[in-house]
């Protein structure tokens, strides 16, 4: 398949304004293909959205062996033959390696992994126990086949399978680590047990293992002093990522397109920051305090801009709206409790970033403003005007309206 | 929002009551701090919500105001207890009725009023069924006051049914429960240990054991009715006698179809920390089930199982408005 210039300008665009719902749908659409070699260039750009929503997506082989390595995957364009990073033009050479080198694994896990999907956790951690060790024992050719068609040079072979078989040797409990069952997160104790192999390994091993961990893992600030405590040499570039893996969370809250994607995407940053500042390093203490301080203010204050203009714009104007009209339909009232509960995750994230007295002057004047609507008789029944207070802002400002 | 760490208010109770009273009731509270809660109604006593501990240990005792300071219950929440706390003698059955009208008046949203609608109708159609099934058996019509007892006796069996062949709205839950044991079965099969497999190994031995016994008393219920006529010439005490036999189902069945149904809607991703949020709230079913049909099942493994696993977090944060939207749209499924 090839796609010409403008085509994928256009699809690259159109799969960036997609709303969530749809890119799960196209993405499921893209995976259908057979070669996916191009798809994976337009996904580039959504790579973060996908991240977080996590679309049911088919296990495969290639997919499988890259869950491991996503802390080093970078576009073709930005590698540049860093031996700490892998573009992802090599993934195909190198999983075609791999399921010669490993065959009677890989048959196997076609059977177990049938009808699963990427975003079953205990799925991909009970096929990888299986794949990833084996992978890392492997011998594979230098370069594999299908290396130069790539476009990669031949003496980027050796490091590269180096680095990606040291990351699989260790991937089971780096996967653990990084995604845990528990919602509170991994522990130090399992960030450790998961680093310090990859510390054996050697320094590019092991920042690719904290790579991983930056990107997703609920307390990378203690992923980052694991690692410094394993290999001091190693942490100013851990603190350097660390903090451009907040940023570009952050990032990610402020472009958000609706409240309840930024409401998630804030959340999570929340929970990232939690404990950030604690590190028995002073530099880096105060590096993070001042990191957190900026991200704090930037994005509480992009979450409040949007709150406030969702709330005015669109929730209390539909309200009113749907109020002074004819009966509502299901709809309308699903509608509006979708907008009310978005709303209200937006502001519980933002408020723990910055700008509370701000969500508070305009949450007590919105509600000021849909407690009348109660009284309306029209579109909206008591009852429902209550229940959007309510989603907005606790039961107790709705307690009026049952008790008037 | 107070977070629902109650670790320091009240004291825990035994964790198999020795009867039905002492165990209470499921009550679907929409407040992400009441799920799981119960209602329970001891002699001469007001009554008294139930709430699991978090770390799958004890059960906590509160009166309402409590609750209300330390749980934050929803309109919905204050709306059911208010007309919930009016029953001296609260059953699986009475619950559910109150739960329905509470719906009805459009505090759970519109979905779980229509799927309280649909209930209601549902139930209507069970009892006319059920009279008429009955009624088939009989060899003559019967007087008034024999017609009387056996439309008693068809509403106390409305839910349960009277046979594999008139089954009634309750056999739906029966078999929700079936089909939680074997998606939970293949789950556990092949989740990693550390990932709620331990959790999930909790909850679907209680699960079974849940199972086998209300089939069990579904099995020694129906042949009663094989001696209609004996049992009609009973009065009163043979519809009394019944009633009692057909509540027993429910009681063993409270509080899971909320599990089975929040279970089947769950992504995959989620089922890790469902499996251990479900093992610190399963119900447990009262000592005296033990003499019921089916005989006494090995709870205390089960409950030493889940004494062993990891407290639940703490729940703060969004995660508390989207705890209440899910906890809201389990009302549509299980009106």
């Amino acid at each position: 398949m090839t796609i010409p210039g403008n085509a994928e300008r256009g699809l690259r665009a159109a799969l960036a304004d997609a709303p969530d719902h749809a890119l799960g749908r196209v993405v499921a659409m893209l995976d259908a293909l057979r070669d996916r070699s191009e798809v994976d260039i337009l996904l580039d750009g959504i790579r973060p959205r996908l991240r977080r929503l996590r679309p049911q997506r088919p296990v495969r082989l290639g997919r499988l062996l890259c869950l491991p390595l996503e802390g080093v995957l970078v576009n073709p364009g930005s590698w540049r033959q860093s031996p700490l990073l892998v573009p992802r033009s090599a993934i195909r050479p190198i999983t075609a390696a791999v399921a010669v080198a490993v065959g009677e694994i890989v048959v196997e896990l076609e059977v177990l992994a049938a009808g699963g999907s990427l975003s079953d956790e205990a799925l991909v951690q009970a096929l990888g126990e299986r794949l990833w060790p084996a992978a890392g024992r492997a011998t594979l050719p230098i370069p594999p086949q299908g290396w130069s068609e790539a476009g990669l040079p031949d003496d980027s072979a050796a490091p590269m399978l180096a680095l990606c078989g040291a990351i699989w040797r260790h991937a089971p409990a780096l996967w653990a680590a990084a995604y845990p069952g528990a919602r509170e997160g991994g522990s130090e104790t399992e960030i450790r047990a998961a680093l310090a192999p990859l510390a054996g390994e050697g320094r590019a091993a092991l920042l690719a293992g904290l790579a991983l961990l930056l990107r997703d893992a609920t307390r990378p600030g203690v992923a980052v002093c694991v690692a410094g405590s394993l290999m001091p040499s190693v942490q100013p570039t851990a603190e350097q990522e660390l903090a451009a893996a907040l940023t570009r969370d952050g990032a990610l809250v402020a472009g958000a397109a609706s409240p309840g994607e930024m409401a998630s995407a804030a959340q999570r940053l929340v929970r990232r920051m939690e404990g950030l500042e604690a590190t028995d390093n002073p530099m880096a203490r105060d590096q993070r305090r001042q990191l957190a301080l900026t991200l704090r203010r930037e994005v509480g204050a992009a979450c409040y801009t949007l709150y406030d203009r969702a709330l005015a714009e669109g929730l209390l104007a539909e309200a009113t709206r749907i109020a002074a009209g004819p009966p509502a339909t299901d709809e309308q009232v699903a509608m509006l409790e979708r907008m009310a509960r978005d709303l209200r995750r937006l502001e519980v994230a933002g408020r723990r970033l910055a700008a509370e007295a701000a969500f508070d002057r305009t949450l007590a004047d919105t509600i000021g403003r849909l407690l009348p609507l109660a009284a309306s008789r029209g579109g909206l029944a008591r009852v429902e005007v209550a229940r959007l207070v309510e989603m907005l802002a606790g039961p107790q400002a709705a307690l009026p309206l049952l008790e008037g | 929002m107070p977070d629902r760490d109650l670790t320091t208010a009240g004291s825990s109770s035994q964790e198999r009551p020795a009867n039905r009273a002492e165990r209470g009731i499921f009550v679907p509270f929409t407040a992400p701090m009441l799920w799981g809660g119960r209602i329970r109604r001891l002699p001469g006593s007001p009554p008294e919500l139930l709430l699991p501990s978090l770390t799958g240990r004890g059960t906590y005792v509160l009166d309402w105001r409590s609750a209300v300071a330390a749980c934050t219950p929803s309109l919905h929440d204050r709306q059911l207890w208010a007309r919930l706390s009016l029953l001296q003698h609260p059953t699986p059955a009475a619950v559910r009725g109150v739960v329905r009208k509470v719906a009805l008046m459009g505090h759970a949203g519109r979905p779980a009023q229509a799927a309280a609608e649909a209930a209601l109708e549902e139930q209507r159609a069970a009892i006319q069924s059920v009279k008429a099934a009955l009624q088939a058996r009989l060899p003559a019509p019967l007087d008034a006051p024999a017609a009387a007892l056996l439309g008693g006796l068809a509403e106390a069996l409305a839910d349960s049914g009277i046979a594999a062949t008139v089954p009634g709205p309750q056999s739906r839950q029966v078999a929700g429960l079936e089909a939680f044991c074997t998606d939970l079965c293949e789950w556990t099969r092949r989740v990693p240990a550390p990932s709620g497999r331990n959790a999930g190994l909790v909850v679907l031995a209680a699960a079974r054991y849940n199972l086998a016994s209300i089939r069990a008393c579904l099995a020694a219920l129906w042949p009663l009715l094989d001696d209609l006529p004996g049992l009609l010439a009973r009065g009163p005490a043979g519809v009394r006698l019944m009633a009692e036999l057909a509540e027993r189902p429910d009681w063993l069945l409270d509080g899971w179809p909320p599990i089975t149904a929040l279970w089947a809607s769950a992504p995959v991703k989620d089922r890790s920390a469902l499996a251990a949020e479900i093992a610190a709230i399963f119900p447990v079913p009262a000592l005296e089930t033990d003499r019921w049909p089916g005989g006494a099942m090995d709870w205390d493994t089960v409950l030493r199982g889940r004494r062993l696993l990891g407290s639940l977090p703490v729940l703060a944060g969004t995660r508390l408005v989207e705890m209440a939207a899910r906890n809201e749209s389990l009302r549509a499924m299980t009106a």
